[in-house]
């Protein structure tokens, strides 16, 4: 499990570089002089060359990309802003807490009521709850969100006045921005779950749970809500992931000021060492909340957690994994023990047990798949778990 | 089937109901705390006030002394520091905390930090003297050293002004002389005068250089700030200037504590405002004048703003335009009016020359002398028969914005009524500032100038005079001996007659080197406690120096 952990942060560094190397390259191309814009007042060609000169813009690109790269990654100096004279880490350290605040109130309502919303529509399918949220998500998740944003601060704030439409001074300013941008998250989770949850409705286990007489309540949260959990988890985990890029447009709109108003006013006064600040910060934000998402998928399901502890095992043995695999021999993963059980119980379901074990360990591959492709290795020792 | 239909309408309705709540918006409601909304209509009341007083230091010194007020501003305060680039942020609150040597209104100069000045016979020495007993927030002391301080500081900052000064002799702690390289110029002085000062012993103190705690000789000090969200200024204890020391309105300190939020959406500024969280707003959008206009509880000021909407064709010879008559057709074939009217409500004035009439060497004669084409479709006809066009797609370069891009697409379909073939390209502003500097990139450029000096000639030489650009020819590639010999003569303070400047207005109108399109209005909007407002040079609110009735 160290291993992997160790294996997927030199990972995470290698993409934060990356995102440092590429954005350094797109500013350099991009059309804009910043010694123009930022050469004071009326402009001789010497004066721009000289602002050039103080800007280190006068060198060539391997040799500005070096120093960039050595300052950021060596000395994890992002820089002075060009227009404000001030320390990029400042103005980003004044503003983080409040885009991750933002952020993270959004992502946590996106998962306190999308999941839940979406059990219920799942456990009601084809009753007016479902229909209600299928009806509800699709109008929702097609409204843009900088209009909902618009359209919350024309009700709440400026037609009834019961909230500000700007600024930090109380929780009060909140409320839009999360509402705005969470309510599209939340009918995405919702839909998600309500997927992932009828995959699970009329498998083998949770069928065999009904038949031995369990609440249905224990069926849902005890059996099914488990086996859906990873798709959900990686839709959450995007949410969180995005917590402080995804906010850009909502903070021009309530005027909030966080790293994305930052970031927005930095790209048209073509202040590039903020630019550059906040992208590689956003890069390895997102890039550590996808390896916190990959590593919870361990806890959400102990097949994949013996792939992080087993990746490092040899080939061969994955072969006599598979081979055990597809005679069926394994239990359901999650309730590995309590299915035992009640196999021994039933007498007769143990083979169709491990039947759907083989058809949902196909599913959480794909899924791994999709949430970064780490899951894949090491599938030879997914029966070790049980 | 009963319950999906019943939650399908229950949904469509809620949908449908907060469309029409969003849309339905233009006018204010009486359930917000802010001043009375509802109440009846009083325009004349409203619109008639006085627009400014930044000179009545008499009628200023009357105000109520008030608590709090709240302001709200676009943009954010990027840098503290004195010298720095040009910001909306930088432009609307630093004149609060620093001074100038003098500040500049109606084409005349105004001591602040000086006592009197005189120019030589010849124009080529201004002898200074700065009152006594001038000290900044932290007690030092603003002497003659710190003036020449400061003056070389400006020079290094903004190299341009190294053309105007020789150099500085100091003659005692009150007294200095600037020696001048060539013969004054009209508005030339402002370059050093309207820049501000520091002593130097808190300039070379600061770790930053000022750019996070400025320390200056203004009437009020930063105290708290939040950065990209509000930032709070309180009235200096120990300012040095009272009495007959404050010349000017703006100097003055009729508010205890001034807080300023960075509101950046012009939509959100609307709503504060309506709410009561602001109490001034010199940023409000043309659509939403009309939320306030009459409404009780506000006062509306319209004034002319400091920027002008331009026609500027690309004179190089790679550019079809080089042609002076396709030029001339251009400029009869666009109806400044119309521009006018159609971007901005009407809420401005049509240009009769290449700066606004508020000008201070403005020439009257040439509102009436009807040679600034006016919009006549069978002149521009004339020209177009007369010019080398043959069918060519001319490139309207316009920064983006609203009304960039609406004025470019009127020009667009002006130019196709006379049969111009045009295509916009517009770019976001640090790529248009990019573009335009390469004369095979775009024919005509659509963009807004500044009259920040108030001064015609002056405003003439930023757009004009060749030696201001990069490349060495004017911002729309005029290489003409004449035009810069003719802006020097306007410019020279001896030289500078109405026939002067006449002359030159006529050259560039014969050569059709610009249109001036309009000049459009600035809004303010400010509570009924308000009685006069006051202006920065930058034509921002200071709320230091406007007339309050109430008290908090």
């Amino acid at each position: 499990m160290i291993k992997f952990v160790i294996k997927r942060l030199l990972l995470t560094i290698l993409v934060i570089v990356g995102a440092g190397l590429i954005i350094f390259t797109a500013m350099y191309f991009v059309p804009g002089d910043p010694a123009q814009v930022l050469a004071a007042g009326e402009k001789t060609a010497a004066d721009v060359e000289a602002m050039r000169v103080k800007l280190g813009l006068d060198k060539p690109y391997l040799a500005q990309l070096g120093a960039f790269m050595y300052n950021t990654f060596l000395k994890l100096d992002l820089g002075t802003s060009w227009a404000r004279g001030t320390s990029v880490w400042a103005g980003l350290i004044e503003r983080l807490p409040r885009t991750i605040t933002l952020g993270f109130v959004t992502a946590a309502m996106i998962v306190i009521l999308g999941i839940p919303l979406g059990i219920v529509a799942a456990t009601h399918q084809g009753k007016w709850q479902d229909k209600g949220l299928i009806v509800t998500s699709m109008a929702f998740i097609s409204v843009p969100e900088f209009w909902l944003a618009l359209m919350l601060v024309i009700v709440f704030s400026q037609e009834l006045g019961w909230l500000p439409s700007f600024g930090i001074g109380s929780w009060k300013n909140y409320i839009l921005p999360v509402i705005a941008g969470g309510v599209s998250g939340i009918c995405n989770v919702a839909r998600q779950t309500r997927a992932s949850m009828l995959e699970v409705y009329r498998a083998d286990f949770a069928v065999t749970a009904r038949a031995k007489g369990m609440e249905e309540r224990s069926v849902v949260y005890k059996h099914m809500l488990p086996n859906a959990l990873i798709p959900i988890i990686t839709i959450c985990g995007n949410y969180f992931a995005r917590c402080i890029g995804g906010t850009i447009v909502l903070e021009k709109i309530f005027s909030f000021p966080g790293v994305g108003l930052y970031l927005n006013d930095a790209i048209s006064s073509r202040d590039y060492p903020i630019i550059r600040g906040c992208v590689v910060i956003m890069a390895a934000f997102t890039a550590i909340m996808f390896l916190i998402v990959d590593l919870s998928y361990g806890f959400a399901d102990p097949q994949i957690k013996s792939q992080y502890v087993n990746s490092s095992k040899k080939k061969g043995q994955r072969a006599i994994g598979n081979a055990e695999h597809h005679h069926g021999g394994g239990h359901h993963w999650r309730h590995g023990a309590e299915r035992e059980c009640h196999a021994v119980e039933a007498g007769n379901d143990h083979h169709s047990a491990g039947q759907q074990h083989g058809r949902h360990h196909e599913e959480y591959k794909s899924y791994a798949t999709k949430a970064g492709g780490s899951h894949q290795e090491g599938r030879g020792g997914e029966h070790n778990a049980d | 089937m009963n319950k999906m239909k019943a939650i399908s309408l229950l949904l469509a309705l809620t949908m449908l109901l907060s469309l029409l709540l969003g849309c339905n918006s233009t006018k204010n409601t009486a359930s917000t705390p802010a001043p009375d909304a509802s109440a009846t209509s009083d325009v004349t009341q409203t619109t008639d006030k006085p627009v400014v007083n930044s000179n009545d230091t008499e009628k200023a010194s009357e105000s109520v002394v008030r608590d709090v007020v709240n302001v709200g501003v676009s943009a954010d305060m990027t840098v503290w520091s004195p010298w720095a680039n040009g910001s909306t942020g930088r432009n609307t609150a630093l004149w609060g905390i620093y001074q100038p040597l003098a500040d500049f209104q109606d084409g005349k100069y105004i001591p602040v930090l000086l006592k009197t000045y005189t120019v030589s016979d010849d124009s080529t020495q201004v002898y200074c003297e700065l009152w006594p007993e001038i000290y900044d927030s932290e007690g030092n002391p603003f002497t003659t050293d710190d003036a020449i301080y400061s003056i070389n500081k400006i020079i290094e900052f903004y190299p341009q002004n190294a053309t105007i000064i020789d150099h500085v002799t100091k003659e005692d702690d009150q007294k200095f002389t600037i020696t001048l390289k060539h013969e004054l110029q009209i508005a030339e002085l402002k370059a050093i005068f309207c820049q501000f000062c520091v002593t130097e012993e808190a300039y070379e103190a600061s770790p930053d250089q000022l750019a996070t705690q400025p320390v200056g000789t203004g009437p009020y000090v930063l105290t708290h700030q939040e950065s990209g969200y509000m930032f709070t200024y309180e009235a200096s204890d120990n300012y040095w200037a009272s009495g007959e020391m404050i010349q000017q309105a703006r100097d003055m300190q009729n508010v205890k504590t001034i807080n300023w939020y960075v509101i950046s959406e012009s939509a959100q500024r609307t709503i504060a405002l309506q709410q009561g969280t602001i109490d001034i707003c010199d940023a409000i959008s043309a659509e939403d004048r009309a939320k306030f206009d009459g409404i009780n509880g506000y006062h509306l000021y319209n004034y002319p703003g400091n920027l002008s909407m331009k026609l500027l064709p690309n004179c190089d010879e790679s550019s079809v335009c080089s042609d002076v008559n396709l030029r001339r057709a251009i400029c009869y074939a666009v109806s400044s009016e119309a521009i006018l009217n159609g971007v901005y409500n009407g809420n401005g004035t049509a240009l009769y020359a290449e700066s606004p009439a508020w000008a201070s060497d403005y020439v009257e004669a040439w509102n009436t002398q009807n040679n600034y084409y006016q919009f006549d479709a069978e002149t521009a006809a004339k020209y177009l028969e007369q010019s080398n066009y043959k069918g060519e797609t001319l490139r309207i370069i316009c920064a983006t914005g609203a009304a960039n891009t609406s004025t470019a697409q009127l020009v667009l379909s002006f130019l196709n009524g006379i049969g111009i073939n045009a295509e916009i390209n517009s770019y976001e502003s640090a790529t248009f500032d990019d573009y335009i500097q390469n004369p095979s990139q775009w024919d005509i450029m659509i963009r807004t100038r500044p009259c920040s000096a108030g001064v015609f000639s002056q405003e003439m030489q930023s757009d004009m005079f060749s030696a201001n650009t990069s490349w060495g020819g004017s911002i729309n590639f005029i290489y003409d001996e004449k035009l810069d010999e003719l802006i020097n003569t306007a410019m020279t303070v001896s030289t500078s007659t109405p026939e002067n400047l006449t002359e030159l207005h006529d050259y560039i109108v014969d050569n059709a080197y610009m249109k001036g399109l309009c000049n459009y209005n600035s809004t303010v909007v400010v509570p009924d406690w308000i009685s006069d407002i006051c202006l920065s040079l930058r034509k921002t609110v200071m709320p230091g120096g406007c007339v309050y009735t109430e008290a908090n």
